[in-house]
């Protein structure tokens, strides 16, 4: 292997890690953006989509691909029931709360997964873990390749409703400026709501698309919580382009360092960055909005 | 409906917080019968004794083993008519792999159920958590799992262990790697803990001594998911083999991300992959494989007194025992003739016992305890073939 199909594949590597992280970081940023609060809970739903996942292909015997969609829904409606219950009685009170509610919320999914099916890591097969590409000496597993062009198809997705449809312009105005987007017409529970459910469909997605390259367990969320707030910060509160790009950013960074360096300080120099981004370009790296809405 | 919805998930919500909390009340009600030196509750027909395992969370897979194990090694003494006449019966206790509920159990057991010796823990900070509060209250503590190499250093006379510590597996490993297999070119991926750490390093000591190359050391936390940047590293390293020094989640997902990438070589581990989940996770990805294991069920040419128990575990559980059953079990054994030994359940004479017991026959081998409270127990080296751990020598092949 020379050191140029390793750098090649390290960034392979490192595109593969991003695209998940940006999936990840989607629904936390959104409504991070919207709701001024940090849903510590998020990484439980792509606990629960993999979990989710698991039982269906290996209960029900349903194909991997057929699971995908389905699973992605049961979790964006468990979205929705987690806004009703555990955040919108708290929602004229101080952000804190909202903070240690999405606490308990995490907490309890974790204890209640382990409840039912466990503390054992299982596995979830996929149609594609027997499949390789080669290029140029690096080397690609047909269901990383899947996660990649998976995650570039909802991420595409997205990033079109939010930009170009009414319901997208919505949601940025509510973002924006929740009390004058009311004023203005918008229907600001309905817009909350929907960024639940897509928010926690897009969480689900990187849960049940990484699960078959990783174990699924019930404390598999807490790190992905931690790598998505990072990605968010990087990227500039609630905004969209900026988690794309903080993503990517903290997936080849933490590969390279990993790499070339020590993976021993594979997580600092992530931390690091974030720091660095927090001192200098507080809004992020990409992010005008706070301050504005400040 | 929409409200009976509602209300329907809110009691499912307060159900889950109360399960949620129901696991710290083991630390409930400590602290008012303190200074009790005796273990006293027992009537003249009982001695109570205490397990605090991990018996929940994530290393409830060896949590229920130990439990297996040691519950039929108590079955088995009350059949065979108990202790001196006296029935033995255990209280368990979940110390979750946290520290402080590892306390919180021991506190109960000395104080609350005046427990005459205690079996604990699983992992090696647990258990050096708990030894603090059976050495202030001065009951025996022995472990049957945890091999990090301060559990037993001088200066803690409680304290006891049936098992060899982690400086005893990562030379032995090294030197049967170097001289029997003569793989020299190695890489080495360390979980980045107390039992990783020290595992990596005693392993390129003993193995540079012999000659070897250590190429690369890699450290990851406890809990990453993606090696993929570590395994492209040693991919272009080449090595003879790869040495993980770490657990089965963990070293699953390597030993498929490796595949992965395409990276073929000798595979090698510690002896936390002895368990029979870990070839499942790894999804053949495990093949060929060789790890160091303190117990093996069916290989009586290295546990001769074995046979009878295998059998009644696979009776008994419908199971084949892992290594943490096994040694669980001898545990119970050895606290068992402690208890005959001492004549009652008196802590401090069950505490003197345990330092006059000398070649006490055991399925692990026989057990002596030296002043440190170590026994002098062997190791296995086994490969993975066909999913299952098949044994290819023990340490004496190494001498």
């Amino acid at each position: 292997m020379s050191s140029i199909s390793e750098f090649l594949q390290q960034t392979v590597n490192g595109l593969v890690m991003g695209s998940s992280y940006v999936l990840t970081a989607f629904g936390l940023t959104m409504i991070l953006g919207m709701l001024d609060m940090i849903n510590f809970a998020h990484g439980e739903l792509l606990m629960m989509g993999a979990f989710v996942a698991v039982s269906l292909v290996i209960g029900l015997n349903l194909p991997y691909l057929v699971v995908i969609p389905i699973a992605i829904v049961i979790v964006s409606i468990l979205g929705v029931i987690m806004e009703r219950l555990a955040f919108r009685p708290l929602e004229n009170s101080d952000r804190v709360n909202l903070l240690v509610s999405s606490l308990g919320v995490s907490i309890l999914l974790q204890n209640g997964v382990q409840l039912i099916w466990g503390p054992d890591p299982r596995n979830l097969p996929s149609p594609f873990a027997n499949t390789q590409f080669t290029f140029a000496g690096a080397v690609l597993s047909g269901h990383r390749l899947f996660v990649v062009v998976v995650s570039l198809v909802l991420i595409g997705i997205l990033y079109y409703v939010i930009q170009r449809t009414k319901l997208g312009i919505a949601m940025r105005s509510c973002a924006f400026d929740m009390e004058t987007a009311k004023l203005m017409g918008i229907k600001a529970r309905t817009i909350i709501v929907m960024t639940f459910a897509i928010g926690s469909g897009l969480g689900a997605a990187a849960g049940i698309l990484l699960a078959p390259i990783f174990s699924v367990y019930p404390t598999m969320g807490v790190a992905a919580t931690v790598k998505a707030f990072v990605v968010v910060l990087l990227g500039g509160i609630g905004n969209v382009t900026g988690a794309i790009a903080g993503g990517f950013t903290l997936g080849l960074v933490e590969t390279y360092a990993a790499g070339y360096w020590s993976s021993e300080y594979k997580d600092v120099v992530a931390f690091l960055i974030m720091i660095l981004v927090l001192l200098f370009k507080p809004e992020g790296l990409f992010g005008k909005n706070v301050q504005e809405k400040v | 409906m929409k409200k009976k919805f509602v209300i329907l998930l809110s009691v499912i919500f307060l159900v889950g917080v109360f399960l949620t909390g129901c696991g710290s009340q083991a630390g409930e009600g400590t602290g008012q019968e303190t200074g009790q030196e005796t273990g006293s509750n027992e009537t003249a027909d009982t001695i109570t004794i205490g397990g605090i395992f991990p018996l929940t969370s994530g290393s409830a897979y060896q949590g229920q083993s130990f439990k297996r194990g040691i519950s039929m090694a108590i079955d088995e003494v009350n059949g065979d008519g108990g202790v001196n006449g006296a029935e033995l019966k255990i209280i368990f206790e979940d110390d979750k792999s946290i520290p402080t509920e590892g306390v919180n159990a021991a506190e109960k057991l000395i104080t609350q159920d005046n427990v005459s010796a205690i079996l604990a823990n699983f992992n090696s900070s647990v258990t050096l958590a708990v030894r603090a509060v059976t050495e202030r209250e001065k009951v025996v503590q022995l472990t049957p799992g945890s091999t990090a190499d301060s559990i037993t250093e001088p200066g803690h006379p409680y304290m006891f262990r049936n098992l060899m510590p982690n400086s005893f597996q990562g030379p032995q490993l090294a030197k049967f790697v170097t001289k029997k297999l003569n793989l020299k070119n190695v890489a080495i991926i360390a979980e980045n803990t107390d039992y990783g750490r020290s595992g990596a390093e005693q392993y390129k000591e003993t193995a540079e001594g012999l000659g070897a190359n250590i190429m690369a050391v890699e450290y990851y936390n406890h809990g990453d998911k993606d090696f993929y940047a570590q395994l492209t590293k040693f991919k272009n390293l080449n090595p003879d083999a790869v040495f993980i020094a770490g657990l089965i989640t963990e070293g699953a997902q390597i030993l498929k991300q490796a595949r992965d990438l395409g990276l073929e070589t000798q595979w090698l581990g510690l002896g936390g992959f002895t368990n029979d989940k870990f070839a499942e996770l790894a999804e053949g990805a495990a093949e060929g494989m060789i790890h160091v294991s303190y117990f093996e069920p069916g290989a009586y040419e290295y546990f001769p007194e074995s046979k009878e128990f295998v059998e009644n575990y696979n009776e008994k559980y419908g199971m084949n025992p892992d290594m943490y059953a096994a040694n669980g079990y001898e545990a119970a054994k050895i606290l068992a003739e402690a208890i005959r030994m001492a004549g009652s359940g008196e802590r401090e004479k069950i505490r003197e016992a345990m330092t006059q017991i000398k070649d006490l026959p055991g399925i692990c081998g026989p057990t002596t305890f030296d002043e440190n409270g170590q026994a002098s127990k062997g190791l296995l080296f086994v490969r993975i073939e066909d999913g299952k751990r098949v044994p290819i020598g023990s340490e004496k092949d190494t001498k």
